[in-house]
């Protein structure tokens, strides 16, 4: 236990240094340049030694790209845990933040509020509703029957039909949408970005992801029971069904909350699990955590290069495959997969 | 302690009955062995029994009291376990796995400490796999496992241990091996434990009490040695059987044999 002691403080350090690192790197990138000297300068004024900063270059950085990384790392962080964390709970390693419906319940939402023209602010009001909503319903399809037995298969399917009426909807939205306008509008909208994230996207958002977070941190280990057999975790003392409702319920907040703010992340709630299960193991008390932190760190390394690297927003989804797909190619040689 | 069953009844939906009217009593340690034929419903009965399927009437109790007005963890706490051996989709080590154990004695969100580290490694001993302690549960044999999902449900600190066919699928060796931990748990560690098992001999070798599960759902329960008989085992198992004494020198062993079905 001491060895791995130690090695948990050092990777946790780890990680918090380069979120830390990666985030100021990060608020000097873009199109306006900025020096790392005058980010320092910008954020504690009162040891700026003298580097002059002007009231444009503030403005970037505390009303534009900070809330902007806050809001890749939270979103990194989150898919990233609620896809660990369904992936125990089903006992699945294919299992994603949207195994329940809950990314494309929010699309729907977010779309449909697209479509009525409203704000900003209503889209993502809409979508959070709507993501609660699909994971409401799946729950109560599931239910069904009194004393169903296999209820993780019943709640799998009921997400899966869920899933596949809001996407219908989406299409019907789609369908429904103005070509000319609109309907690039919401394609642009479901590839994901966190373009236009603002203080106050992330006031409504960001407290749904941390409340989620805490949830899943603080039932990371009983998540290593529920990935036994439904008798084998009852039989251990521990109250499955709680447990269920309350995982989901994290999960859902954190998913919903995430969609709503910046679209359909693909990839992350399944990549970054697995490679954190690669390289810690499957405990789960390692596995979310790690999943947190190296979630955070690609999303932000993605949403720095969706800004920065040409002069048009590429759309998040199509980065997390294009750079996530070979470096999990590489990882999985290296280390031969997660430990079966 | 003191752990019964009353007139336990099973019925899937309205007509197939399973187990019907089974009444047992056992109190103080040692080993009740449940015996029967396949299908005749004796894992049914572990998870009647404990409250893992509802019985269609009937009841559990443990010290005199129903187990349904016990709360999971209270209930958890005082008895293990031990489910038919089966790997988990995500593979643990073996402490990983072993530490499980403790999960009735730990609040919603607290983490396994030193103590319950402690207990695993004390777990591990009590059945004689300390050395596996960091191997992953897919890298042991079939009886090493078996032994670890036994050092599990010991973690819980159970005064009752129940066990669902724990030396099934293990060979001669691992059989014995499980069999030696077990007889070391229920005498000296004072512990009681009910077991389903395939082998009347193992039965007959370690266990104080039987309960022979008949294909009618009935139940013979008694001292061993008054269930396992002849006439007892043609009758759930519908084979004709002989038992025989096999005198060693050191120790008369029972010897159960089954013939061949006659026409």
């Amino acid at each position: 236990m001491e060895h791995s002691g130690k090695r948990r403080v050092l990777w946790t350090v780890g990680i918090l240094a380069a979120i830390l690192l990666l985030s100021a790197l990060a608020l000097t990138m873009g199109r306006f340049e900025i020096t790392l000297r005058q980010v320092w300068a910008v954020c504690f004024p009162g040891l700026s030694g003298g580097t002059e900063v002007t009231q444009n270059m503030r403005n970037t950085i505390l009303n534009v790209r900070l809330p902007r990384i806050l809001l890749a790392l939270l979103a990194g962080a989150g898919m990233s845990a609620a896809g660990g964390a369904f992936q125990a709970l089903f006992a699945n390693p294919l299992a994603t933040p949207d195994t329940l419906g809950v990314a494309t319940g929010a699309s729907f939402g977010a779309v449909l509020a697209i479509l009525f023209g409203l704000s900003s602010f209503w889209v993502q009001v809409f979508a959070l509703a709507a993501g609660i909503l699909a994971v409401a319903l799946v729950y109560l399809v599931s239910a069904g029957k009194k004393g169903g037995r296999s209820s993780i298969v019943m709640i799998v399917l009921a997400g899966m039909v869920v899933s596949a009426l809001f996407s219908a909807l989406v299409s019907l939205v789609k369908y429904t949408a103005d070509p000319q306008d609109v309907l690039p509008a919401i394609t642009f909208w479901l590839m994901g970005s966190l373009s236009g994230t603002g203080w106050d996207t992330l006031a409504v958002g960001a407290p749904f992801i941390l409340i989620g977070l805490v949830i899943l941190f603080l039932y990371r280990w009983k998540l290593n029971a529920m990935t036994l057999t439904e008798e084998e975790a009852a039989s251990l003392g521990v109250r499955v069904k709680r447990v269920r409702a309350v995982v989901i319920l994290g999960a859902a907040m954190v998913t919903a909350s995430v969609v709503s703010m910046c679209g359909v992340i693909g990839w992350v709630g399944l990549l970054i699990p697995h490679i954190s299960r690669m390289i810690f193991g499957n405990n789960n008390q390692r596995v979310i955590p790690a999943s947190m932190g190296l979630g955070a760190i690609f999303m932000l390394v993605i949403d720095t290069a969706a800004r920065c690297v040409t002069a048009s927003e590429i759309p998040v989804s199509i980065l997390t495959a294009v750079i996530g797909a070979p470096f999990f190619i590489l990882l999985l040689r290296r280390t031969g997969g997660i430990q079966s | 302690m003191n752990f019964e069953v009353q007139n336990g009844v099973f019925r899937y939906g309205r007509d197939r009955t399973v187990l019907n009217g089974l009444s047992f009593s056992f109190e103080g340690a040692g080993i009740l062995a449940v015996l029967g034929a396949n299908g005749a419903g004796k894992t049914t009965l572990m998870k009647c029994m404990l409250g893992l399927m509802p019985w269609t009437s009937g009841g559990s109790f443990l010290d005199g009291k129903d187990i349904r007005e016990y709360k999971p963890r209270e209930f958890w706490k005082r008895v293990g376990y031990v489910p038919q051996a089966k790997q988990s989709a995500f593979v643990y080590t073996i402490e990983e796995m072993v530490v499980l154990g403790r999960s009735a004695h730990l609040g919603a969100f607290a983490q396994p400490g030193k103590k319950d580290w402690a207990m695993v490694d004390k777990a591990l001993r009590q059945v004689g796999i300390p050395h596996l302690k960091g191997k992953l549960c897919s890298r042991v044999s079939g009886g090493e496992y078996q032994l670890a999902v036994i050092a599990r449900a010991l973690v819980t600190e159970p005064e009752l241990l129940v066990l669902d066919e724990p030396e099934s699928n293990l060979d001669f060796k691992n059989q014995m091996i499980v069999l030696e931990v077990l007889r070391s748990l229920c005498g000296e560690g004072g512990i009681s434990a009910v077991i389903n098992t395939h082998y009347p001999e193992h039965a007959m070798d370690i266990s104080r009490k039987a309960l022979l599960v008949m294909p009618d759902g009935s139940g013979r329960y008694g001292d061993t040695r008054e269930i396992i008989t002849e006439e007892n085992l043609r009758e759930a198992f519908d084979v004709p059987v002989r038992i025989r004494t096999l005198s060693l020198p050191e120790k008369d062993y029972t010897c159960i044999m089954a013939l061949p079905p006659r026409g």
